[in-house]
């Protein structure tokens, strides 16, 4: 049993994801800005959209860099 | 162009059949495991498509566009969660993997066996996955019957779509098991990804018109595009983490993982899925924009009718329209009914295995329990049909409500793998707990407390009478 609890990813991987999940909602950013259009959306919405992507990008790396056979 | 559609889908559920009957002769036994999980034999090609076919259903394709027009573009949430959905994985499928293959795991009930060794939490974890599962294969069945009615412009009425459809699907399934499925699933993957992917080119040249539209909506519908307020970003943050955490322990993807051949194929499909949600979700966003000022001129219509609208739509408007209409209306039924397959061969694997074989066919052999599946199988689906024919909630609920009673078994898998003072006890209280929160609250009309999704309060609640009730018991 104590074999399979083993861990795959560290700790601040889940941090990061985290911080990702923080950034994907946009709290953060203010009202005016935020409405300013890019590519015809709303910043907000593609700041949205953005961490979206970061998130997958970091998901492939840390897949590879540290899901190994035990 | 209805009368085209039909014979589109009439030739579509021949290949479906002939796909059934091709996967019955290439099966290598009547065991449990190659009905169930095709032997634990699919490779990362097939793995990919078979888990994007289940995961994106009738509830993502028809009901993202729908949100979007209804709702405005705080709906981009459901991109946050279709990611979360990978990631959630992540937090167990290597654990869970790694012993899966060594203890020949068929159903997850397996895994809380193995973990927990206490019956009577298996079979109340059980009980509840049994329950999600029936609310999903629902909601598939009442939107093939959406689907069809609305592409063929009412040529095919709703009842007899879900009827027709529900037979097509349990006669390939029960021929070929999973990996009549899984190919199914390959085929419809790649019809749906080339007609979204086409869609979105003949979107994206149109980046004026797009900015033609936010403006039209900061003008005339500005509820619809502005920041959204702090109690929709609490509304936000817990759907994702709700749905995110709940979708990943659907008992078909469960089973997905068992079904990897290997560990390079699990990562290798887990590494593309993760992207899967932009190349889907962020074109179905797009539409449900640019369909929200055509909504405007046309009044009391369906929401759930949104994409086939706009699909037809765009169908007239060229060829290359047209064709690319045509494989996403075939990629989207194709959607629904391989996600209605897989809920349904995962329900009839826990309720024969897990349940039957444990009490009144406890000492009947493998084949037997086999066929018990099979005809289990015919007998859920006909039950739910039943129901679909008689409506009464609309599609975004109906997902809300799975995933409030479905999320409470994520910690059987989260803190399964993770957590070694978790006992069994605490476990089962924990999900009492948790379970009786959600179905209670859901009777009640409570969708959210404070914003927060009932569900993941209810959550919460779980783990942390997991952890209380472990410890005391412990002691």
């Amino acid at each position: 049993m104590l074999n399979i609890m083993k861990k795959t990813f560290p700790s601040w991987v889940w941090i990061t994801y985290l911080l990702l999940f923080s950034l994907s909602i946009p709290w953060y950013i203010p009202e005016k800005p935020a409405m300013m259009l890019i590519l015809g959306l709303p910043l907000w919405v593609i700041a949205s959209i953005l961490s979206v992507v970061i998130t997958a990008i970091f998901t492939v790396w840390i897949i590879n860099k540290y899901w190994k056979e035990k | 162009m209805s009368t085209l559609i039909v014979i589109c889908i009439s030739l579509y559920l021949l290949i479906l059949i002939s796909i059934g009957l091709i996967a019955h002769k290439k099966r290598q036994s009547n065991s449990m495991k190659d009905h169930y999980l095709a032997g634990g034999s699919l490779g990362a090609f097939v793995l990919l498509l078979t888990l994007y076919a289940t995961q994106y259903s009738a509830n993502t394709l028809l009901v993202t566009p729908a949100e979007v027009a209804d709702k405005g573009l705080g709906m981009i949430l459901i991109l946050g969660y279709l990611t979360f959905i990978v990631i959630s994985y992540l937090t167990f499928a290597p654990q869970l993997f790694r012993i899966s293959k060594k203890r020949n795991f068929i159903t997850p009930g397996d895994w809380f066996d193995y973990r927990f060794r206490l019956p009577s939490l298996s079979l109340i974890a059980n009980f509840v996955l049994i329950i999600a599962s029936l609310n999903f294969l629902l909601a598939q069945l009442m939107a093939m019957g959406h689907l069809v009615n609305g592409i063929t412009d009412g040529q095919i009425p709703y009842r007899a779509g879900v009827i027709f459809l529900a037979l097509v699907m349990i006669v390939y399934e029960t021929l070929g098991g999973m990996r009549a499925v899984a190919w199914t699933d390959v085929a419809q993957g790649i019809m749906l990804f080339i007609g979204l992917g086409g869609l979105f080119f003949i979107l994206l040249p149109d980046l004026e018109g797009l900015t033609n539209i936010s403006k039209w909506l900061i003008k005339n519908e500005p509820q619809k595009i502005n920041l959204p307020d702090p109690n929709f970003q609490i509304y936000w943050a817990s759907t994702v983490l709700m749905i995110g955490l709940g979708a990943a322990v659907y008992p078909q993807a469960i089973q997905r993982i068992y079904a990897a051949r290997s560990l390079k194929a699990l990562k290798r499909s887990m590494s593309a899925m993760v992207f899967m949600p932009l190349f889907t979700v962020l074109i179905l966003f797009l539409i449900g924009i640019v369909s929200i000022p055509h909504f405007t001129a046309i009044e009391k219509i369906s929401h759930d009718a949104v994409l086939p609208y706009m699909l037809e739509y765009w169908g007239s408007q060229s060829l290359l329209g047209l064709i690319l209409t045509l494989m996403v209306i075939i990629g989207l039924l194709a959607a629904i009914m391989s996600t209605a397959d897989s809920v349904l061969l995962s329900l009839s694997s826990i309720i024969s295995k897990d349940i039957l074989g444990k009490t009144i066919l406890k000492d009947v052999s493998e084949e037997q329990l086999t066929k018990t599946g099979k005809i289990l199988s015919w007998i859920i689906i006909w039950v739910m049909v039943f129901f679909a024919l008689n409506p009464k909630i609309t599609l975004f609920r109906t997902i809300e409500l799975k995933m409030q009673i479905l999320i409470q078994t994520a910690p059987l898998f989260l803190l399964g793998v993770h957590s070694k003072k978790v006992t069994s006890k605490g476990m089962l209280i924990g999900l009492s707990i948790g379970f009786a929160f959600a179905v209670g609250t859901f009777f009640l009309g409570l969708k959210t407390i404070a914003g927060i999704q009932v569900g993941l309060i209810a959550f919460f609640l779980n783990v942390l009478g997991c952890y209380v009730f472990s410890y005391l018991f412990k002691n």
